[in-house]
């Protein structure tokens, strides 16, 4: 009876395996390709990597709907990073050695991406930022790209910004990891050669949500603004405590607090903040991406949105110009990179004209203004905040 | 004058913190990682009963730290009881404890996000002038309460029958048993006290600076120096303790860097640990027990 069924059994599944049809023959040629998005899902900034998936998945959806992807099948994987370069580490090998991607986009989190930086050299494996401004990711190898421009540039800005506003005494705090640090140190050898001077210098760990002692320093030295390249959560909470301290002069930030949480940790205290951000570019990409992102997910998109948009575009951009006689692997796609010209994308155009830094790219001065981010107007501009 | 402020609120914050997890820890004895996790829920509570339920500011208050006495006794009755029954030992309840915390943690996050919860509204007021120093209202509320909670307990501990009580299981449960207190549901009043203890706490630490998932975690470290400082049997040894701390972590940046804070916090444990192990007002220890 048993010996039965089994052969019934195994009539039954040969009878399945012949039954299912082969891919026609065009399918099977169609050439496929895993892309890793690299992205911190949960921990302090996980908004951004909120704001990433919900882009990559617009992304692949507008590449689809235009035809992109007719002759290439995409796959994306998302791994988390938390913005810890521990995490970013773990994440990239995992997406380097399973996956076997040619192409991680990620980290927005500088830190990862330079904790990241030396594995990607060495694995050959793409690692195109979706967010990373700090100086030395533009020298971390042959296979660390980005899109957007360095904080060398960001720090500057802000020093001559700081001066020009006449502020001459400013109190630094930051971040400490090698966004804040790297912001930071420019900024001050910048400011200190033109004239003004740091009167207290104060950092925290990235999950601090008590700033208290720093702005007790900072207040005794009694400056005309801080400098502050927190995250943005930090950063809120430190403007809200230094309210509360009595403490009421300018804040002057970096380009994370074009996220939405700055007012929701800072509530209105943050109103007048000033800082520096990616350019803004309002073009007709931007335009177009802006009212689907809006349609889809009920707001407007994010910095980080706007640039991881990009980044997977261009990552695939890169994928679809290797010629079919080349395999699709980390070193072809690197090729490919550097030979991009033009790319006109939501955040502007794109060049990496042989580097790996995308050339042409700035920063933009920005302004809060009741809960919105909004272009400086140097005629809303206030010194003393609410 | 400032920095003794900051120092006093925060040392007020976690002596009241290291009472509650004291309690927890008289009567278990053991290394209990959900007391963290009970705090941080508790957080969530409020969040739940003011954001979104919208409940006024004493009913929500009242509400969660109901939930979280709850939530304390929920987690003694199904998991430590039974363990306890069988003699787990102190190392076994630690790693369990350890687990569920970062199960509840992560339901946290699953079900709330990881970004900051504001439980204040959005109005940002300047602080009241204290000996020219600048607090917020919590910011003395925590400081008052702290105060009024460890007289009462200091009182509840040493006049009421729950006080002789909780003495005796603490000192040796299987003594005490023979002695006629229910050990067991002694335990379930305890977590209840402790738990509830932890959500006052909670909830004002939230108003203050708003909660995050992992809130709860650093109140305990921070809890436990405290309650290692100032000697785990001893209530005025706690608040000592407590308050110490928030003080030492203060004043100690004063003239260096403030990203030393948590180092100073544990050089003091360290200089506890190695010189008086007992705590301020602790009789020297007798045996060592985990």
């Amino acid at each position: 009876m048993n010996k039965r069924i089994w052969v019934v059994l195994v009539a039954a599944l040969a009878l399945l395996s012949v039954g299912c049809p082969s891919k026609p023959a065009s399918e099977q040629q169609a050439q496929s390709v895993t892309v890793g998005i690299m992205t911190p899902l949960t921990g302090e900034v996980a908004s951004w990597g909120d704001m990433q998936r919900k882009a990559t998945e617009l992304a692949l959806a507008d590449l689809k709907a235009k035809g992109a992807l007719e002759k290439l099948d995409v796959r994306v994987i998302y791994e988390d990073d938390k913005a810890s370069p521990k995490d970013g580490v773990n994440a990239f090998r995992k997406l380097a050695d399973v996956d076997r991607v040619p192409i991680v986009v990620g980290s927005p989190a500088s830190t990862v991406t330079l904790a990241v930086a030396p594995i990607a050299n060495e694995k050959k494996v793409v690692l195109l930022s979706s967010g990373s401004t700090a100086t030395d990711v533009g020298k971390a190898g042959p296979y660390v790209f980005r899109i957007m421009p360095s904080d060398e540039v960001q720090a500057s800005i802000m020093a001559d910004w700081a001066l020009e506003l006449g502020y001459k005494k400013i109190a630094v705090i930051f971040v400490e990891n090698a966004w804040g640090r790297g912001l930071v140190e420019q900024f001050k050898a910048d400011y200190t050669k033109k004239g003004g001077s740091i009167v207290a210098d104060e950092s925290s760990k990235p999950d601090t949500t008590d700033y208290r002692a720093q702005l007790t320093k900072t207040k005794e030295a009694s400056p005309d603004a801080i400098y502050a390249p927190l995250y943005t959560r930090g950063a809120g909470l430190m403007i809200r405590q230094a309210r509360e301290l009595g403490l009421r002069c300018q804040v002057l930030g970096a380009d994370v607090y074009e996220t939405p949480e700055l007012v929701e940790a800072g509530g209105k205290a943050v109103d007048g903040v000033l800082y520096t951000t990616y350019g803004q570019y309002s073009g007709q990409e931007f335009q177009f991406f802006a009212n689907r992102y809006k349609a889809k997910y009920g707001r407007d998109p994010e910095i980080y949105a706007r640039y991881c948009y990009d980044a997977f575009c261009i990552a695939i951009a890169a994928v679809t110009s290797i010629p079919q006689a080349k395999p699709i692997d980390g070193p072809n796609v690197r090729e490919a990179l550097l030979t991009l010209k033009d790319f006109h994308g939501v955040s502007g155009v794109t060049t990496f004209d042989g580097r790996n830094s995308a050339t042409g790219r700035t920063f933009d001065k920005m302004m809060v203004t009741n809960g919105h981010h909004v272009p400086f107007d140097p005629k809303a501009r206030k010194d003393i905040l609410p | 004058m400032q920095f003794v402020v900051n120092g006093l609120v925060t040392g007020a914050a976690y002596a009241l913190v290291a009472l509650s997890f004291s309690v927890v820890f008289r009567v278990g004895r053991f290394f209990n990682f959900t007391h963290a996790a009970v705090f941080t829920w508790a957080g969530y509570f409020g969040y739940l009963c003011w954001t979104i339920l919208g409940l006024s500011l004493w009913a929500g208050a009242l509400l969660s730290v109901c939930l979280s006495a709850v939530l304390g006794v929920l987690l003694e009755l199904s998991v430590y009881m039974p363990l306890h029954r069988r003699r787990a030992s102190g190392v076994v309840l630690l790693l369990v404890s350890l687990g569920l915390y970062t199960i509840m943690q992560n339901t946290i996050s699953m079900l709330f996000g990881d970004e900051i919860k504001r439980l204040s509204g959005n109005t940002v007021a300047e602080g009241l002038s204290v000996w020219g120093a600048r607090a917020t209202r919590i910011q003395l509320a925590i400081v008052i309460i702290c105060v009024v909670v460890f007289v009462a307990f200091g009182i509840l501990l040493r006049l009421s029958p729950f006080g002789t009580r909780l003495r005796a299981v603490a000192d040796d449960p299987d003594l005490a048993a023979i002695q006629g207190v229910q050990v067991h549901r002694f335990r379930l009043a305890a977590s209840a006290l402790g738990s509830g203890l932890a959500a006052v706490v909670s909830l004002l630490m939230g108003l203050d600076v708003g909660i995050t998932p992992t809130v709860g975690l650093n109140a305990l470290m921070m809890g436990v120096v405290a309650v290692i400082a100032g000697g785990v049997d001893s209530t005025p040894g706690i608040f000592l303790g407590g308050i110490l701390l928030g003080l030492a972590q203060h004043l100690g940046v004063w003239k260096i860097g403030t990203q030393w804070q948590d180092a100073i916090a544990f050089a003091v444990l360290i200089l506890f640990l190695v010189l008086r192990p007992q705590g301020f007002f602790g009789k020297p220890l007798r045996k060592a027990a985990v």
